[in-house]
């Protein structure tokens, strides 16, 4: 009895003095961080040039029949692109694929599966049902790293984010990576906008929370993909998705949020950051309408931003550019680059995805009645050329 | 080699689950642990080969719950031997202390990181003093109390987040994980629902025991 008493004030004073030295490496470790929270901004050139028209080709091939949507690009060094879609029998079905197909200025390659449900499920450890909305980021002149949500049981509640790397300019892809997001079994985070840079290199990365509340959600992650912070946009709630966020300035920025199917006015939201993105205001609407799709925006110029939408309340009948000011508080309408068939409701285009691929150069691909993925190409002159005089100010 | 041990450490909470379930029903019908620990057992290995859609049940518990924390997974063992032994781990208080913190602790932090509430406890877990400090209270007031597996397991979450042994970098998830705060909740709902069943039945005995008007008395309030 003794020696068992001794035995458990050896393990007390054991387990005392090891917490001791665990707590102050911990408290060493959760100093609060001194990195600047300044974003990285590179204000594009933008000179007018460019032919006045549009170019425009389906990328998916002929007699594709599966499900296809939640097309991203990366611009390449040769001015191509590097464009990513996902594939299903359905949406959000089992065995999903990850798509590929490179754009050389002219033609688009035979398409390639980057990875798919079966081949992260392996790679994680945990069974991945589907997969959706990849969103590429350019990591160096050679590295591309591809975030996407993967969907562990039914429905989008249940997505994680993942992240595959390429490091030859995406010719071949390693293995999935877990994006760890959320305490709650590290579910209902998801992908679908362009990731950005902070000045000290960290990546910013909008996502959105999916699991009965819906709120974007900005995650902070350092270089080597893993999350080291995150910051709501706004409240919790039921608030809106799929945040676009485009920085201003150094430490100012603007996200545009998809408004929810059930919530009005059906417009456009916004929330602002001045303090580089560690705190938001409530997202509110402008008066640009939103039928409850995703935008896609970027930097256009020194003063200026440009943005892909569907321009309508209702249903995704066009995808509309326009121009706005750094404060998100005047817009122009340039132009129209995609409509839909106007005899048939179901035969819409969505989920625009806009990239500048060279000075002057613009591209913006899109799904149509989610069985083939589109490109359009324009140039800046068509850009300058198409601004129509109507302005919506919020 | 990361992906297979990635995939055992992911199993466990499955594992455990399914475990502590079938052997903590079969305990409603026999006492003899080796009867209770067949049926934990033999509930693992159906769940590996009983399938919903394209994979086993095993798998979708798997992908539900994912791997514990540490915490979690000493929790869920001790359910598991209970479920065995018929051990009364609501009767043991190093069991209410853990489960006690671990179901206050949820309750701060998964409403608010859901978006259920305006404020996101989860950020703490990054970076700054609240947390660690919490824990280090947590940890001496178990020392204090001799619930040395508590400290201990504490400990090892702690070391496992500064060598940085999992995907996240966030505190919290190396000190509960979901499961372990519904055993919590669980837990001090089954002690709580006991101590008013119990109190209930003291009153009981209490009104019956007290002398009766007798039968064909007028009541003396009429």
């Amino acid at each position: 009895m003794q020696k068992y008493q001794s035995f458990r004030l050896a393990a007390v004073w054991a387990l005392a003095l090891s917490s001791f030295a665990l707590i102050g490496f911990l408290l060493h470790r959760m100093t609060p961080r001194t990195e600047p929270w300044t974003f990285a901004i590179s204000v594009p050139e933008a000179p007018v040039r460019g032919t006045l028209d549009l170019t425009k080709e389906v990328i998916t091939p002929a007699g594709e029949t599966s499900f296809v949507h939640g097309a991203s690009s990366v611009a390449m060094q040769d001015g191509g692109l590097l464009t990513f879609w996902y594939r299903a029998k359905y949406e959000g079905a089992n065995g999903a694929e990850l798509i590929s197909s490179r754009f050389d200025g002219q033609h688009w390659s035979p398409t390639q599966v980057v990875t798919n449900s079966a081949r992260v499920s392996g790679d994680i450890g945990i069974t991945i049902k589907s997969l959706a909305n990849p969103v590429p980021f350019r990591r160096s002149d050679r590295e591309i790293w591809l975030f996407f949500a993967a969907s562990r049981l039914s429905g989008w509640a249940t997505c994680e984010i993942g992240l595959i790397r390429s490091l030859d300019n995406g010719a071949t892809w390693g293995h999935a990576e877990r994006v760890y997001a959320s305490p709650f079994f590290n579910i209902s985070h998801l992908t679908k906008s362009t990731p950005f840079l902070f000045s000290d290199g960290r990546i910013g990365l909008p996502v959105y929370e999916e699991m009965n509340r819906k709120f974007p959600v900005l995650l902070v992650l350092d270089a080597d993909g893993r999350v080291i912070d995150r910051r709501r946009m706004g409240n919790g709630g039921k608030v809106g998705y799929q945040p676009m966020i485009v920085p201003t300035g150094p430490s100012t920025a603007i996200a545009f949020v998809r408004r929810l199917k059930s919530r009005k006015p059906k417009s456009i939201l916004i929330s602002r950051t001045s303090d580089g993105g560690q705190t938001w205001t409530v997202p509110t609407p402008i008066e640009l309408p939103n039928p409850g799709g995703p935008i896609s925006a970027i930097r256009y110029d020194s003063s200026r931003i440009l943005l892909a939408f569907n321009d309508d309340a209702q249903i995704e009948r066009n995808i509309t550019l326009a121009l706005t000011d750094l404060e998100g508080k005047t817009y122009r309408r340039v132009g129209v680059v995609a409509l839909m068939d106007s005899e048939d409701r179901k035969h819409t285009v969505a989920y625009p995805f806009l990239i500048s691929s060279a000075p002057g150069q613009f591209d913006v691909v899109y799904s149509r009645p989610m069985k083939t993925i589109n490109h359009v190409r324009f140039s800046s002159a068509w850009v300058q050329a198409g601004a129509q005089p109507q302005t919506a100010t919020q | 080699m990361s992906n297979m041990l990635d995939a055992v450490l992911n199993s466990t909470n499955a594992i455990l689950i399914i475990f502590a379930t079938f052997a903590g029903i079969a305990s409603f019908f026999t006492r003899a642990p080796i009867v209770r620990l067949a049926a934990g057992m033999i509930a693992v290995l159906a769940a590996l080969v009983l399938g919903i859609s394209s994979r086993s049940i095993f798998a979708w518990t798997v992908s539900a719950v994912e791997r514990p924390s540490f915490p979690g997974f000493i929790l869920l063992s001790v359910l598991a031997v209970s479920a065995v032994t018929g051990l009364r781990v609501t009767k043991i208080p190093e069991f209410r202390f853990a489960t006690a913190v671990l179901a206050f602790s949820g309750l701060v932090l998964y409403p608010a990181a859901t978006g259920f509430l305006n404020k996101d406890a989860y950020i703490i877990g990054y970076s700054g003093y609240i947390l660690p400090t919490c824990t280090a209270v947590v940890i001496g007031i178990a020392l204090y109390r001799g619930y040395l597996v508590s400290a201990l397991a504490l400990n090892v979450g702690i070391a496992s987040f500064l060598l940085g042994l999992g995907v996240s970098r966030n505190l919290w998830d190396y000190l509960m994980d979901p499961v372990a705060w519904i055993i919590g909740c669980g837990t001090w709902i089954a002690i709580g629902g006991g101590l008013l069943m119990a109190r209930t039945k003291a009153e009981k005995t209490l009104t019956a025991d007290q002398p009766s008007a007798g039968i064909g008395e007028t009541p003396i309030s009429h």
